[in-house]
C-alpha cells in the first residue's frame, strides 16, 4: 500500500462572501493523482495551497509529510517542489532561457554552469531547446505554458502540482506531457488538475473528483467510469429523458442518464462517468431549487 | 555546501540582473524629467520650490516607487524556496537608489542647494510609505490596482494630509514651523515598516484566527 | 480563357465579404458611452479623487471663520477640484483598459472601427463625469455667488469654464491614455499640467476681472477640446486629416492664447 504523500483534511477556505473550500479532505499517494472538477470547484485553491502560496482557513494540509503553516517545513516543501499555476505570469521580455533561468535562481541554484545545464535540460525536456533565447513575448500562446511547465521540473521535484497544464497544447505536445509526467511519477507525487479527461484516463492511476469545494468522489478512473455502467446508450433521436445527449459525428445521439429498457448500450467512458457523477449532484439542486 | 545564509547572499547577487530587468525603467525616466520639471518651474521668479513643487516631486518619484512590486510573475515565482523579502528586496536595492538619485538631483535644482536632514528624513519615510503601501495593496487588492492603491495612499501622506492639516507638505526649515518634523515623518516611517512587514508575511502561514481556532 | 477569368473576378468580387462602414455609429457610441461612464464614475480613484479634493480644498481655505457658507464653499470649492483630478484620471484609466485587459485582438476582430471605442469613452466622459462637472458647478454658482469675496467675480463666463474645463482635461487623458499606455500617464498629465510651461495645452479658469478676452478664452478652450479629440481619434487610425485638425487646433488655441491675455498681463 502506498503511504500518503498528501493528506488534505477538513480544508476550508473562503474568499471574502465566496466559499472556495468547504471541508475537503483526501489522500494522495505517490504517483499522479488526477483533479477533475467544473469551474469554481476548488481545484486551483486546492493546488495553491498544495504548493505553499495559501494558507487555509482551517483543516490540515501535509505535504511529503510535513506542514507547510511550520516555517521550516515549508521551506522543506518548496525545495523539493515544482508549480505550474493555472495562469503563469512571466517577464515578457525576457527569452524562454532567461526566464527558467531566474526561477532556478530563485530554486536555489547558484552555481551557473550546473543551472544553465539544468535550465538547457528542462527546455529541451519540453520541447522548446530551438526557440530558448526567444522572447517569451514572441512565443506562441502553447509555448509559453511550456515555459511554465518547465520552470517546474527544474530540479527534478519530488513533488509536481500542475494546474491545467495540457491547456493550450497541441495534440503531439499533450502526448509528450504525459510522457515527461509519467516517467516521473514513479516514486514521486504529482497532483494534476485538468479539464481533460482523456489525460486523467491515460495517465493517473487515482482520481479526486470536486464539486463545490468538496470531494465528491476518490478512486480509481475505473471506478469512475463504472458509476456510468449501463447508463449510456445510443439512439437514433434524442432521448427525451436523459441527462445528456448529444449528436455523434456518424448521425447518432449518445445519451447519458437512465437507460431506458432495451436501450442500445455502450461502453462508458470516463468522461461519462464524471459527467454523470457531477450532473446528478448539479440537477439535484436544480430540481430542489 | 554553503550555508542557508551563503545560499541567500548568492542568490541575492545573482538576482540583481535579472530584477533590474523587470523594473520600469522607461516609466521611471519620465516621471523623474517630470519631476526635475517641476521643481524648475517651481523655483522660476523667485518662488521656493521647496515648499510646494519638491513635495510634488518627491510624490511623483514614491508613487513610482509603489508599482515597484506589481510582478508579473508572481505567481509562478510563488513557490520556490527563495523568500518573498528577499525577491522584493533585491528589487527595491535597485529601484530605490534611483529613485533617491532623481530626488537628490532635484534638491539641486533652481534656487535649491542640497537637502536638507529634515527633507532626506520625508523623503525616506515617503520611500518606505511607498513600499509598504505597494506590497500590502498587492496582498490586500492585488491585480492591476494595487499600484493605483499605493499611489492613493502616497498621495495622502505626502501632499493631502498635510494641506488638509493646514501645515505645509514639506520640512524645509525656511518655513513656518512643522512642529516636530522628524518626531513626524520619524513615526510616519515605524507605520510604514510596520506595514511593510506585516505584508510580506508569508501567505502560506496560517493567519491569526485559523491559529486561535486550532487552539 | 479572357471571358472566363473576367467570370472568376467578377464572381469573386460578388461573393467578396463587404467592406465594413468606416464611420462608428452613433448608436454604438452612445452604448458604449454608457457603459464607460457608468465605469469611470464607479472607479475608486473618481471617488478617492473627490475625497481628497475635499480634504486639499479644506486646508487651501484655511481655517478661519464657521458657519454655514463656509461649508459650503468648502463643500463646492473641494469637490470640484476633486472633479477635476478625478475626471482625469478615471478617463486616462479608460483609455488604457483595452490594452492592459489584453482586449485589443478580441476588439480587432469585431466589426465596428475601432474609433467606435474611443468616441464611446470620449462620449463616457461627457455623460459621467462631465454631467457631474455640470451640476457641481449648479451648485458651486450658487454658493460661490453668495460668498462676499468670491461672489463680485462669479458670473455665467466664469462658471461655465469650470465644466469645460474638465472636459478638456478629460479628453487629454483620454488622447494621452491612447497614445501613452502607461498608468503613470494620469499623474504626469497632473504634474506637467500645474508645473511645466505645457500647462497651457489645457485650459485654465479665469474670471473676467482678470482682463481676460472672453471670447478668446472661449475659442482656446474649443480648441484645446479639438485638439485633443483629434489626438485621441488618430491613435486608431493616423490619417492627415486628423493630425492636419489637431494642427490647426493646436495653431488656433495658441493664436487665441495671444488674443486673450490683456495688454499688461493677467
Amino acid at each position: 500500500m502506498n503511504l500518503a504523500t498528501v493528506e488534505i483534511t477538513d480544508v476550508h477556505k473562503r474568499f471574502g462572501r465566496t466559499t472556495a473550500l468547504a471541508g475537503l479532505s483526501f489522500e494522495a499517494p505517490a504517483g499522479i493523482t488526477g483533479l477533475l472538477g467544473p469551474n469554481g470547484a476548488g481545484k486551483t485553491t486546492l493546488l495553491r495551497m498544495a504548493a505553499t502560496v495559501l494558507a487555509p482557513d482551517a483543516g490540515r494540509v501535509r505535504m511529503l509529510g510535513w506542514d507547510p503553516s511550520v516555517s521550516g517545513e515549508r521551506l522543506a516543501i518548496r525545495r523539493r517542489l515544482g508549480y505550474m499555476p493555472q495562469e503563469p505570469g512571466f517577464h515578457r521580455s525576457f527569452t524562454a532561457f532567461e526566464f527558467v533561468d531566474y526561477i532556478a535562481i530563485l530554486k536555489e541554484m547558484t552555481e551557473r554552469k550546473a543551472r544553465h545545464d539544468e535550465v538547457r535540460r528542462v527546455l529541451d525536456l519540453v520541447g522548446l531547446d530551438s526557440v530558448k533565447d526567444r522572447k517569451i513575448r514572441a512565443l506562441s500562446g502553447g509555448m509559453r505554458r511550456r515555459v511554465a511547465l518547465a520552470q517546474a521540473l527544474l530540479g527534478d521535484p519530488d513533488l509536481l502540482v500542475l494546474d491545467e497544464p495540457t491547456a493550450g497544447l497541441d495534440p503531439e505536445q499533450r502526448l509528450r506531457f504525459r510522457e515527461i509526467v509519467s516517467e516521473r511519477a514513479a516514486d514521486r507525487t504529482v497532483l494534476l488538475s485538468t479539464h481533460q479527461t482523456e489525460d486523467v484516463a491515460a495517465l493517473c492511476p487515482r482520481v479526486v473528483v470536486m464539486l463545490d469545494g468538496r470531494a465528491l468522489f476518490e478512486g480509481t478512473p475505473k471506478d469512475l467510469t463504472e458509476v456510468a455502467a449501463g447508463r449510456v446508450w445510443l439512439s437514433a433521436q434524442r432521448a427525451g429523458h436523459a441527462r445528456l445527449s448529444w449528436r455523434n459525428p456518424d448521425g447518432a445521439h449518445r445519451n447519458i442518464g437512465d437507460a431506458p429498457e432495451g436501450a442500445d448500450l455502450v461502453a462508458p467512458t470516463l468522461e461519462d462517468g464524471y459527467l454523470l457523477l457531477v450532473g446528478e449532484r448539479a440537477f439535484a439542486e436544480g430540481e430542489a431549487a | 555546501m554553503s550555508s542557508a545564509s551563503g545560499v541567500r547572499c548568492d542568490q541575492g547577487t545573482l538576482l540583481v540582473p535579472p530584477s533590474a530587468r523587470t523594473i520600469r525603467w522607461g516609466s521611471f525616466t519620465v516621471v523623474a524629467g517630470v519631476a526635475a520639471l517641476a521643481v524648475w518651474t517651481g523655483g522660476r521668479k523667485g518662488a521656493n520650490p521647496a515648499s510646494f513643487a519638491l513635495p510634488v516631486a518627491t510624490a511623483l518619484l514614491c508613487v513610482w516607487l509603489c508599482f515597484l512590486f506589481d510582478d508579473p510573475a508572481a505567481e509562478t515565482s510563488s513557490g520556490s524556496a527563495t523568500p518573498l523579502l528577499l525577491r522584493r528586496g533585491v528589487r527595491a536595492a535597485i529601484a530605490v537608489p534611483a529613485a533617491a538619485s532623481a530626488w537628490f538631483a532635484c534638491t539641486w535644482i533652481g534656487p535649491l542647494t542640497g537637502p536638507t536632514g529634515a527633507m532626506t528624513i520625508s523623503f525616506g519615510a515617503l520611500v518606505l510609505v511607498a513600499l509598504g503601501a505597494g506590497a500590502a495593496a498587492v496582498r490586500v487588492v492585488g491585480g492591476s490596482r494595487s499600484g493605483l492603491f499605493a499611489a492613493a495612499v502616497v498621495v495622502f501622506v505626502a501632499l493631502v494630509l498635510p494641506v488638509a492639516a493646514g501645515r505645509p507638505p514639506t520640512v524645509d526649515p525656511s518655513l513656518p514651523p512643522w512642529g516636530a518634523p522628524a518626531a513626524y515623518w520619524g513615526l510616519v516611517a515605524a507605520l510604514a515598516v510596520a506595514v511593510l512587514v506585516t505584508a510580506h508575511r508569508d501567505p502560506a502561514r496560517p493567519s491569526a484566527r485559523s491559529r486561535a481556532r486550532r487552539w | 480563357m479572357v471571358a472566363s477569368l473576367r467570370d472568376v473576378r467578377s464572381g469573386a468580387r460578388a461573393s467578396a465579404i463587404p467592406v465594413v462602414p468606416a464611420r462608428p455609429s452613433f448608436a454604438g457610441i452612445s452604448a458604449i458611452g454608457g457603459v464607460e461612464a457608468r465605469k469611470m464614475l464607479t472607479h475608486p480613484v473618481y471617488g478617492v479623487s473627490l475625497l481628497f479634493g475635499l480634504l486639499l480644498f479644506r486646508g487651501v481655505l484655511g481655517f478661519g471663520g464657521t458657519g454655514g457658507s463656509r461649508v459650503g464653499l468648502w463643500l463646492a470649492g473641494g469637490l470640484l477640484m476633486g472633479a477635476v483630478v478625478g475626471t482625469l484620471l478615471s478617463a486616462n484609466i479608460a483609455a488604457l483598459r483595452p490594452r492592459r485587459d489584453q482586449m485589443l485582438e478580441l476588439y480587432g476582430s469585431l466589426p465596428s472601427p475601432p474609433e467606435t471605442r474611443t468616441a464611446g469613452s470620449l462620449a463616457g466622459m461627457v455623460l459621467g463625469p462631465g454631467s457631474i462637472a455640470v451640476a457641481l458647478t449648479a451648485i458651486a454658482w450658487w454658493v460661490f455667488g453668495r460668498d462676499p469675496d468670491i461672489g463680485p467675480h462669479v458670473d455665467g463666463f466664469l462658471m461655465v469654464q469650470f465644466p469645460l474645463a474638465i472636459l478638456a482635461l478629460g479628453t487629454s487623458a483620454i488622447a494621452v491614455g491612447r497614445w501613452f499606455p502607461s498608468l503613470f500617464g494620469g499623474p504626469l498629465i497632473i504634474a506637467a499640467y500645474i508645473f511645466t510651461p505645457i500647462g497651457w495645452v489645457a485650459p485654465w479658469i479665469m474670471p473676467r476681472s482678470s482682463g481676460i478676452a472672453p471670447g478668446w478664452h472661449m475659442a482656446y478652450i474649443a480648441a484645446a477640446l479639438t485638439m485633443w479629440v483629434a489626438l485621441a481619434l488618430a491613435r486608431d487610425r493616423r490619417t492627415r486629416s486628423r493630425f492636419a485638425i489637431a494642427g490647426i487646433a493646436l495653431v488656433f488655441g495658441i493664436f487665441a492664447i495671444v488674443q486673450q491675455t490683456p495688454p499688461g498681463g493677467y
